[in-house]
């Protein structure tokens, strides 16, 4: 591993709650903000002290913060600026032309928007506050500014959703013409307002048909599948999120983020009265080599190029066929995976976690 | 010890009219524990028992008792079980005692268990102390309550304690009756020992733990001793009580209630209901020992993994020890390898012994679907018991076949009689009487298989009467019945373990529920499964499962490793509790979705 640490910074705060979202976040509030902000900048002395290979920042959503606060946490990572990616997450309700200033003067680079959905009455039915016009809007002010590495969040499989919709979604994304594209089916969450509220997907089936066609629409349409939920254009992958793909190591700051720092992962705290005492890590999960061998495993089969047996050997000192010979020789047999010159690659990743169970014992 | 200061007691309730908790009581009372170490339901060890709320196992404790006449008494209280699967330990427990305490809910009043346990109590010339219970709660109706026992029991009520073990009102009364209305034990010190075993465990240390209540004569460590119907000879290592934990002595005597350990290494030798006597001085008769209970209920247990059959035998081993209804013995399936076919005395007692294997042993089981024990008359005038519906020989070789019936009695309130007849006929009972109790409640007697009873038709009882319908049931004996075999097949196969044998005029029904349950059950795997159910080479019923088509996590950045593994590991930890058949892997559940019989699901 040459790479250093990639860094995640989330933003716990959002302006309204989507229905289906359990991620760690609160309504934004001034006075939060401004705690949070100085418990961020004692956690960054303490944690981060080396140049990040990305950075990435996450919500939540970053962009509810007004103008100011927004431009006080990227000076608090301007000395890092100088990555090959540094992205931010968009929610196109919260943004404006200042805002898109803001981000290019601080060396932003990627952004990610959460289109969700083309049909405003189904982005009603999700909690979302914002429409595709919205989105269009937030397009131009980054273009303007010169960010036009843009990748777009598409939700599938939630209640009320029809083929017709999700086609018009998918079509209209396109038409947008991103660089990145992830595409994620609803999981209902049991913390989220629709886990509360007894919601449910659509049925597994469904689900399964909205997926196989999404996949071949968007390979039609010069989008790479290179990973389960993720599709790029000319090679514009995300590298910030290979890093995790490639099991690599990344430090997360703030309030429920989570890291992988050599043999150990953390997770931080959700609570914001915790963190601003400066109790960042809520757990630390020391990590044995099966369990890495495994998490690599498990993150590098969702590639579409698949597990590197050199990167495997280079890190464990051993080769992966060695580790595993009879998960492998059974999933062969099955012809579930192959191997194609370095790489051991899952023919079908739409049913990955079966593959995956033969990994652990 | 004087023996007129000992009281040997149970205490025998419907279920749930507060039969543990006055127990609880009692310790609190007699200073057993101290409010620190006192925890609800005190007497129930297993953890099963605290979960659930019930008494499985019966458990007895050794209280002393400062009386108002200033006299200093010895308890030795049982607590048993109420519901009906254990009734044997109702009256293993009862063999033991000299009196019992009958707790009766103000609120309920005498239910169908009341019934069978009095009874049981009387079989074993128990002296009888009502209580009733329950009376700060604003439905209670003590009065009502005591008349129902003065004229369904013929108890007298004058002087019944009316108390609420929950708040603790008017436990002394109970204690106070207990010394002034039961008997002290009877019994000649100087005879030759007569001890009757009631119960035991195996401990890894001591071997086989003894649970006894001493008739006649005395026992001292250092004894020479033979169980009289083993023949088997020991000396006596450990003596001593429960109050509540083991308290060694050095001997006990007439009328006393204790344990002893006696380096018995095989469970095999000794058995509940047996007694003990001096091997140098040994009586001459033994004590009247407990009427056998006969299972009700059978099923196979299989473990999961093949490999661990050998674990399995010796848990059986070990828990029959302290469960001597429970019989087992090897069979075979196709389906599913090596494993055991097990009496239970009804489902509840099928449930616990799974669920004990489980905890305590650490075995993972496969359970099939239980069955009654059928007896076949072949045409070549031979007949068969089959209590395993896979081994139905072919409907060519039958000329009839024959099932047991109880007798089922049901009380209920009127409100509530049209739904449990309706029932009671959907399970094809007969009806036989309806016994008039007060102008509320009547008692409903039907004769119904004893298959019908036992599946699901106690928890359709509740249902329909609201909690309110009790029930008890009695052995009849063997009638003739349309019976026939539904088979199961799964891919094609079919699976000897899932066959169940049914009711002709209900197999399509079944067969129907049968497979649109056990699609729900199993899991989709990487082709369709078509599920059949047939009798003979007649497919009924048929439904396919879809093939697995899905089956990746939506997204999985860096924040979501640790979640994402342990549901990986959560469906592992699942497939692991499948058996795998063929190319299917089945689920535990699915085995029992043969019983399903809820249509409205």
């Amino acid at each position: 591993m040459t790479n250093s640490p990639a860094l995640y910074l989330h933003v716990p705060f959002c302006a309204h709650i989507c229905f289906y979202c359990d991620f760690c976040h609160q309504v934004y509030d001034r006075k939060k903000a401004e705690r949070w902000l100085s418990a961020l900048r004692q956690e960054m002395k303490e944690r981060l002290t080396f140049q990040p290979f990305t950075i990435y920042l996450g919500g939540g959503t970053p962009t509810v913060l007004p103008l100011d606060q927004l431009d006080e946490l990227l000076c608090l990572l301007d000395p890092y600026k100088d990555v090959k990616e540094y992205t931010i997450e968009i929610n196109p309700e919260t943004f404006d032309e200042k805002k898109a200033e803001c981000l290019k003067r601080h060396g932003i680079n990627r952004a990610s928007i959460g289109l969700q959905s083309a049909s405003a009455e189904e982005l009603r039915s999700l909690g979302r506050h914002h429409d595709l016009e919205d989105v269009k809007r937030t397009l131009q002010l980054l273009h303007a500014v010169g960010i036009d590495n843009v990748s777009l969040d598409i939700l599938y499989s939630f209640p009320g959703q029809t083929k017709e919709s999700f086609r018009n979604t998918l079509q209209t994304a396109v038409s947008l013409a991103p660089a990145h594209l992830s595409l994620y089916s609803l999981t209902i969450e049991e913390n989220s307002v629709f886990g509360k509220q007894g919601k449910q997907p659509l049925p597994e089936d469904t689900e399964a048909d909205f997926y196989e066609y999404a996949v071949s629409f968007l390979e039609r349409n010069g989008y790479e599948q290179y990973e389960v939920a993720n599709f790029a254009k000319d090679g514009q992958y995300s590298r910030h999120n290979l890093v995790y793909w490639h099991y690599e190591d990344f430090l997360g700051l703030s309030m429920g983020a989570s890291s992988k720092l050599g043999h150990e992962r953390s997770d931080n705290t959700r609570s914001l009265e915790e963190y601003c005492r400066g109790n960042w890590i809520k757990e630390r999960i020391p990590l044995c080599e099966k369990d890495e061998m495994f998490e690599m495993t498990m993150m590098n089969l969702r590639l579409k190029e698949g597990l590197s047996e050199k990167r495997f050997r280079e890190r464990f000192g051993r080769d992966f066929a060695d580790v595993y010979p009879e998960a492998l020789q059974k999933l062969q047999e099955k012809g579930w995976i192959c191997k194609k010159e370095d790489h051991w690659v899952v023919n079908d990743r739409e049913i990955l976690n079966t593959v995956l169970l033969e990994f652990l014992d | 010890m004087d023996r007129s200061k000992i009281r040997n007691f149970s205490i025998i309730a419907h279920i749930d009219h507060g039969k543990s908790t006055l127990a609880d009581r009692i310790l609190e009372a007699t200073h057993t524990v101290t409010q620190r170490e006192m925890e609800d339901q005190f007497l129930d060890s297993l953890e099963l028992e605290k979960e659930r709320g019930i008494t499985i196992k019966l458990n007895s404790v050794q209280l002393h008792y400062q009386a108002k006449d200033g006299e200093e008494y010895l308890f030795h209280l049982i607590d048993t079980p109420g519901h009906v699967d254990f009734s044997y330990e109702v009256s293993r427990s009862l063999a033991a005692c000299d009196g019992a305490v009958l707790v009766v809910d103000a609120t309920q009043g005498v239910e169908a268990q009341t019934l069978a346990n009095v009874y049981l109590a009387l079989d074993n010339d128990l002296e009888i102390l009502p209580v009733i219970n329950k009376v700060d709660l604003p439905s209670a109706d003590p009065d009502k309550v005591k008349k129902e026992i003065e004229d369904i029991i013929g108890l007298d009520c004058s002087e019944a304690p009316c108390i609420s073990a929950k708040t603790g009102l008017n436990i002394d009364q109970v204690l106070e009756g207990i010394v002034h209305q039961l008997p002290a034990p009877g019994g000649d010190e100087k005879a030759p020992l007569k001890a009757l075993v009631f119960d035991s465990y195996y401990d890894s240390y001591r071997g086989v733990v003894v649970y006894l209540r001493i008739r006649d004569g005395e026992v001292k460590v250092g004894d020479k001793i033979r169980f009289m119907a083993s023949g088997r000879e020991f000396e006596v290592t450990e003596l001593g009580i429960k109050c509540p934990e083991e308290q060694k002595c050095p001997k006990l005597s007439a009328g006393e209630v204790g344990y002893l350990c006696a380096s018995i290494k095989s469970i095999r030798d000794i058995a509940v209901g047996d007694t003990i006597t001096s091997a140098e001085r040994p009586a001459e008769e033994p004590l009247k020992g407990y009427r056998k209970m006969l299972p009700m209920v059978y099923c196979g247990l299989y473990p999961t993994d093949n490999a661990k059959y050998d674990d399995l035998r010796d848990a059986l081993e070990k828990l029959q020890l302290n469960d001597s209804a429970l019989v087992y013995e090897p069979e075979s399936s196709k389906a599913l390898g090596f494993g055991f076919r097990c009496g239970f005395l009804g489902l509840l007692h099928m449930d616990v012994v799974e669920e004990r294997l489980e905890r305590e042993y650490g075995m993972n089981l496969i359970a099939t679907a239980p069955s009654v024990v059928y007896k076949v008359f072949l045409t070549d005038r031979t007949v068969m018991e089959i209590d395993n519906p896979s081994l139905l020989p072919d409907a060519s070789l039958i000329d009839h076949l024959e099932e047991p019936y109880v007798r089922a009695s049901i009380m209920v309130p009127n409100d509530y009689i049209g739904a449990v007849m309706e029932l009671a006929q959907d399970k094809r009972g007969i009806y036989k009487e309806m016994i008039y109790i007060d102008d509320n409640r009547n008692q409903l007697i039907y004769e119904m298989p004893l298959s019908e009873v036992i599946f699901e038709f106690f928890d359709k009882l509740k249902s329909v009467s609201k909690g309110y319908a009790s029930l008890d049931y009695e052995w009849l004996g063997y009638r003739q019945a349309d019976m026939i075999k539904l088979d199961i097949l799964i891919n094609g196969d079919p699976i000897d373990a899932l066959s169940v044998i049914v009711h002709r005029s209900d197999s399509y029904r079944r067969g129907q529920m049968i497979t649109s349950k056990l699609k729900e059950l199993l899991p989709r795997q990487q082709f369709e499964i078509p599920i059949q159910a047939a009798i003979g080479s007649k497919v009924i019923a048929r439904t396919n499962i879809k093939s697995l088509r899905k089956n990746v996590l939506a997204k999985c950045y860096g924040g979501d490793i640790t979640r994402k593994k342990k549901l990986l590991e959560k469906q592992k930890e699942g497939k692991k509790r499948m058996k795998a058949v063929g190319s299917v892997e089945i689920p535990q559940e699915a085995f029992m979705a043969v019983l399903s019989m809820n249509d409205d699901k």
